[in-house]
């Protein structure tokens, strides 16, 4: 009987040691066997014994922990990305997951633990949630229907101090973005550190209560049930082979379907839940192959840019319009006023002219006629004084003609004509 | 932001590009232009007005129209005529006193500061013991 039993075989890797556990899983929990520990040297043997475990109990779920800093939650799932679902809509999301070749079936987040383990405690106040992995804190602030904000911090060669001061600062960083405060604080820790969290509870006067379990523990936890890890677990669709996907939903089903009367999976309702999420694996794992959903977001996307991005162009094209319009107009009014410039100026000329030649006639001479341009003159007058009238020409135009003709009455007429 | 770009269509990304490129080969030009011109428009009233100024006159120069310039000189000199003639031109008689020579003279450097002509050619003069008759022809601008 013993190769039908359920087991969950948990492995994560800290600095350069392996550290492999097994449990078996029963109706009143899991019982954990003893912790191995591989240096990454002697990979191979820790893979081979993994597969041997694997041979002894084929109902099996091997199960890791992701403890990648890049992590974070959000609102959507991020197609390009790897992501595990927590609750309603909001998804763990990394770059990449590295799977490296160590058998896993199921990846979890801290911060998918994180919620697994309070949100029981959750409500309608704010929780800071905080996890300490592998010395790192991942932190998310969540009430009961969202998860608001999370951030992961590294404490790697940093005091209690200094790692409860950062706490402190993601506290006040995200009462500067939503003006709330966090009226609660929940930690679970996978290290043994009371003088941090001493630290902690004096820095942000706030009374925490641990939760202190192994990685091993929380995995096995994890895995101990379907309806638990279906929807949470990382999907590593994007670096995996489909053919793993294919094995993985074929043992989730087996699971749910051969089950041992001992273990958890087998009462009636979780039988229920889990055929319906054994549906919504298999739609999901269509859903990734069948792209449909994903171009018609692509589809609004693109609409929506393509809305937007004829707006610029008519901002751009209307600005241009009137502007080119508003300085055609105004051109017009300059060509105007350099016309009136010159206008003034050849008027002011010819009164220039007219009035040095009526001047020059003075008491000498009489004018008859006169042509009067800003290029040429050409006068006709009656004179008395022949030579005041020609020096008073000639100081005007001195390279004019100047010609007298004796008249039948005693009189005498002038002519002068000139370049001005 | 750029994301959401890069997966927009190509006819989105061709619209976004075609903006940018209309904003700086014409929209920006045609700004600075407009601007550069005010500048200079507002240079040029500025020194007509000066001009005007000294003449004591405060309006800015009118269109040209027959009935407003034979109202204004009928007052100045003893016969006015004008004529339309073809192109925007008109042919302009005035008769005057020898005496009312300074008035024409004036009247002839204030002429485009009133109306928005200008003579075209020659001022023919012809006189009698009294009087000079002044021919001229005035071309609208």
């Amino acid at each position: 009987m013993q190769n039908q039993q359920y087991v969950t075989i948990t492995h994560y890797k800290e600095r350069e040691f392996y550290f492999l556990n097994y449990a078996i899983q029963t109706k009143d929990g899991f019982i954990t066997k003893e912790i191995e520990q591989f240096h990454e040297s002697e990979k191979e043997q820790f893979i081979e014994r993994i597969q041997t475990l694997q041979a002894m109990y084929p109902k099996n779920q091997i199960i890791s922990l992701s403890l990648s800093a890049n992590q974070v939650v959000k609102d959507k799932e991020d197609e390009n990305k790897v992501c595990a679902r927590i609750f309603n809509e909001n998804y763990v999301v990394q770059d990449k997951i590295d799977v490296a070749d160590v058998p896993t079936t199921l990846y979890f987040s801290p911060f998918t633990i994180l919620y697994e383990e309070y949100k029981h405690k959750l409500n309608e106040k704010l929780t800071l949630m905080i996890g300490l992995f592998d010395r790192k804190l991942y932190i998310m602030f969540a009430t009961e229907d969202k998860i608001h904000q999370s951030w992961t911090l590294g404490t790697r060669g940093l005091t209690e101090k200094q790692v409860a001061d950062r706490v402190y600062k993601s506290m006040k960083a995200y009462y500067k973005i939503s003006y709330k405060f966090a009226d609660n604080i929940e930690m679970l820790v996978s290290d043994e550190s009371p003088k941090l969290l001493k630290v902690l509870r004096e820095e942000l006067s706030m009374n925490i209560l641990p939760t202190q379990k192994t990685i091993h523990n929380i995995l096995h936890n994890m895995g101990s049930e379907q309806s638990k890890f279906n929807s949470s677990y990382i999907k590593t669709f994007l670096s995996s082979n489909p053919k793993e996907l294919t094995s993985l939903a074929k043992t989730e089903s087996d699971v749910s379907l051969n089950n041992l009367n001992d273990i958890r999976l087998n009462n009636p309702e979780a039988g229920m839940d889990s055929l319906e999420n054994d549906n919504s694996v298999l739609d999901k794992v269509k859903g990734i192959f069948s792209p449909k959903e994903k171009e018609e977001e692509k589809e609004e996307v693109s609409k929506e840019m393509g809305l937007f991005s004829l707006f610029p162009l008519l901002v751009v094209i209307g600005v241009g319009s009137y502007f080119t319009m508003e300085n055609e107009t105004i051109q017009n009014k300059i060509a105007i006023s350099d016309a009136q410039s010159y206008a003034q100026t050849n008027n002011t000329l010819l009164a220039m002219t007219s009035k040095d030649i009526f001047s020059s006639m003075g008491k000498s001479a009489e004018l008859k006629s006169a042509i009067i341009s800003n290029n040429n003159i050409e006068l006709k007058g009656v004179v008395w004084g022949i030579e005041p009238l020609r020096n008073a020409l000639n100081g005007l135009y001195n390279n004019g003609e100047f010609v007298i003709k004796p008249l039948e009455n005693f009189m005498t007429e002038f002519s002068f004509k000139s370049k001005v | 932001m750029i994301e959401k770009f890069r997966n927009t269509s190509i006819i989105t990304k061709i619209l976004y590009i075609l903006a940018l490129i209309l904003l700086f080969v014409w929209a920006v030009p045609a700004v600075i232009d407009y601007y550069s011109s005010v500048s200079k428009y507002e240079k040029s009233a500025k020194e007509i007005k000066s001009v005007s100024s000294k003449y004591a006159l405060n309006t800015n120069a009118k269109p040209f129209s027959i009935e407003a310039f034979k109202e204004s000189t009928k007052v100045l000199f003893s016969k006015v005529n004008i004529n339309s003639a073809d192109n925007n031109r008109y042919n302009v008689s005035i008769e005057m006193n020898r005496e009312d020579i300074k008035s024409f003279h004036t009247f002839i450097e204030t002429l485009s500061l009133r109306y928005l002509v200008q003579i075209e050619g020659a001022l023919e003069f012809n006189a009698n013991d009294d009087d000079i008759e002044v021919k001229m022809t005035l071309v609208e601008l």
